[in-house]
């Protein structure tokens, strides 16, 4: 029995246009993924291939061992929240839990309650009458409480404040450490979720670009930051990923692990994100 | 497979419908009631139960290929489960219907009003139990293939893109309006005289007995089911906006 899902050369052709190119990838059992890459990427599209939501061109999943495709009980341990509603126009907040109760039998509906409170929804609106705040909420909250095996997010977060943002990662840290899931997120505020992912992957044009621990892509690569001129003097030959300046004040990014560094200079941990933005950029 | 719960899930969102539409003739035959008590034994007829309910499935065939589609599979459900609680759901939608909308007709008729259906015209003389059944069944099958029909309808516009949906909308009416017409202007007279003998000759099958309007309606199901599920078996989530 492998607990995982396992893509296997998934390619997925819209056209002319090739959203998913000979992807191989594996998500293991009880790990949170940053799913990253830039608009149009495939990152969507490879969720919604294991999501059975969309048919590959070519390529397989499997679900822990079993066939992916069309296959009722293998994609029962998947929730899949994505941007847009699903429900029909009349559902209400109560309703979009009961039906997630129907179809994910492990769901958790005094939980999804308490969360509604938590967030201030009112769980007796009708979904289209929510804003894209709160309907994104109601999302989160039937996806936090379904308890599958393999929790998808796609993109979120959206039209969430600052707050609701900071109570969703609260809450889907705290509830992954009591009921740990393989959980995947797939956004574009790297920075939010750089502390929460244990795995990083990032998707570029159809293809997987990095597929590393957390910990290791941190390890990549350092910053180094001080007088301008210092800096400049550091950094020159090696391999710079990004720069920030501020009067006479400096920071860069570089790759490569950090030797011969003046103590004048600050050494720090590398930054997700302007990794992030490196690799694609290329 | 998760057929009794998609089919729990089709039920939850139709039943609002059901009870408006039963509501609505409910309200029609007191009126016609009162109009009779009123005017001291007028003759007041509807038949609607005949063909309502039919338009009805029609209509949820056109809504639940989208609605079904879309919520089934973001909800862990294969593509065969979603098909299968559909067509399970019509068909015992259908007989639902037909059994509720023979006791309306019953209950109409006791109240003084002329309900009859369709079936009763066409066949006159049936006045024993398995003629009546036939009846009934053809009631059962006829509202099927009408969900099916609206479920393949829904099914081609959903996987259509917009030119094709706007060619489509155009054509097609312009089609049966004006083009048919002029084909069986323009056809050949050994054409014409071959297909007016073609319906005749169905219709007289058809009238010689339910269970043959049955079978009739049945081949119009399993046609609409297999080209509805060739549009399903590949069909991804599409959402508007």
């Amino acid at each position: 029995m492998h607990n995982s899902i396992e893509a296997k050369g998934l390619t997925v052709q819209f056209g002319t246009v090739t959203a998913l190119d000979q992807v191989d990838i594996s998500f293991g059992e009880n790990r949170i993924y940053g799913l990253l890459g830039r608009n149009g990427a495939g990152k969507s599209t490879l969720l919604n291939v294991m999501g059975n939501r969309l048919y590959p061109t070519q390529g397989s999943v499997s679900i822990d061992g079993e066939p992916g495709a069309e296959n009722d009980k293998a994609q029962g341990k998947i929730y899949y929240m994505g941007e847009k509603n699903v429900c029909p126009d009349g559902t209400t907040v109560r309703q979009l839990f009961r039906w997630s109760r129907d179809f994910y039998p492990a769901f958790d509906m005094e939980y999804a309650n308490q969360l509604a409170a938590q967030f201030g929804l009112n769980t007796k609106k009708k979904l289209k009458g929510l804003s894209t705040g709160y309907l994104t909420i109601a999302k989160l909250i039937a996806a936090l409480a379904s308890n599958a095996s393999y929790v998808f997010f796609d993109e979120p977060v959206l039209g969430l404040d600052a707050n609701h943002r900071e109570m969703f990662y609260r809450e889907l840290i705290h509830r992954y450490s009591e009921r740990p899931s393989t959980i995947i997120i797939s956004t574009h505020l790297i920075e939010e979720i750089a502390d929460i992912v244990e795995q990083v992957v990032i998707i570029k044009e159809g293809k997987i670009l990095l597929d590393r621990p957390a910990e290791e892509v941190k390890r990549m690569g350092y910053m180094v930051s001080g007088k301008a001129s210092e800096v400049d003097a550091f950094c020159a030959g090696k391999q710079i990923l990004g720069e920030d300046q501020l009067g006479g004040l400096k920071s860069v990014c570089l790759l490569g692990e950090p030797e011969n560094v003046p103590a004048t200079l600050e050494i720090a941990a590398l930054d997700l994100q302007k990794l992030f933005v490196q690799l694609t950029n290329a | 497979m998760k057929i009794g719960k998609m089919f729990k899930w089709y039920w939850q969102n139709t039943y609002w419908g059901l009870i408006g539409f039963y509501g609505a003739m409910l309200a029609l035959m007191l009126l016609g009631f009162t109009i009779i008590v009123f005017s001291g034994g007028g003759d007041v007829t509807m038949n609607g139960f005949s063909c309502s309910s039919e338009v009805m499935l029609l209509v949820m065939g056109i809504i639940f290929f989208s609605a079904g589609t879309r919520f089934g599979l973001s909800n862990g459900v294969s593509r065969k489960t979603v098909f299968c609680g559909m067509a399970l759901f019509m068909l015992t939608f259908s007989a639902g219907t037909a059994v509720i909308n023979v006791l309306g007709e019953w209950t109409g008729r006791a109240m003084g009003l002329g309900t009859v259906g369709i079936a009763e015209i066409i066949y006159p003389w049936i006045d024993n139990f398995v003629g009546r059944l036939g009846i009934v069944l053809s009631r059962v099958i006829g509202g099927w293939a009408m969900g099916l029909l609206g479920y393949f309808i829904g099914g081609a516009y959903y996987r259509m893109n917009k030119i094709w949906k706007i060619i489509v909308s155009i054509t097609v009416p312009a089609l049966l309006v004006f083009g048919l017409p002029l084909l069986v202007v323009a056809a050949p007279s050994s054409v014409t005289t071959a297909v007016g003998k073609f319906f005749p000759s169905t219709i007289d099958w058809l009238a010689q007995s339910p269970y043959n309007l049955t079978l009739l309606w049945l081949g119009g199901a399993i046609l609409c089911g297999i080209f509805s599920w060739l549009l399903i078996r590949r069909a991804p989530v599409k959402i508007a906006g």
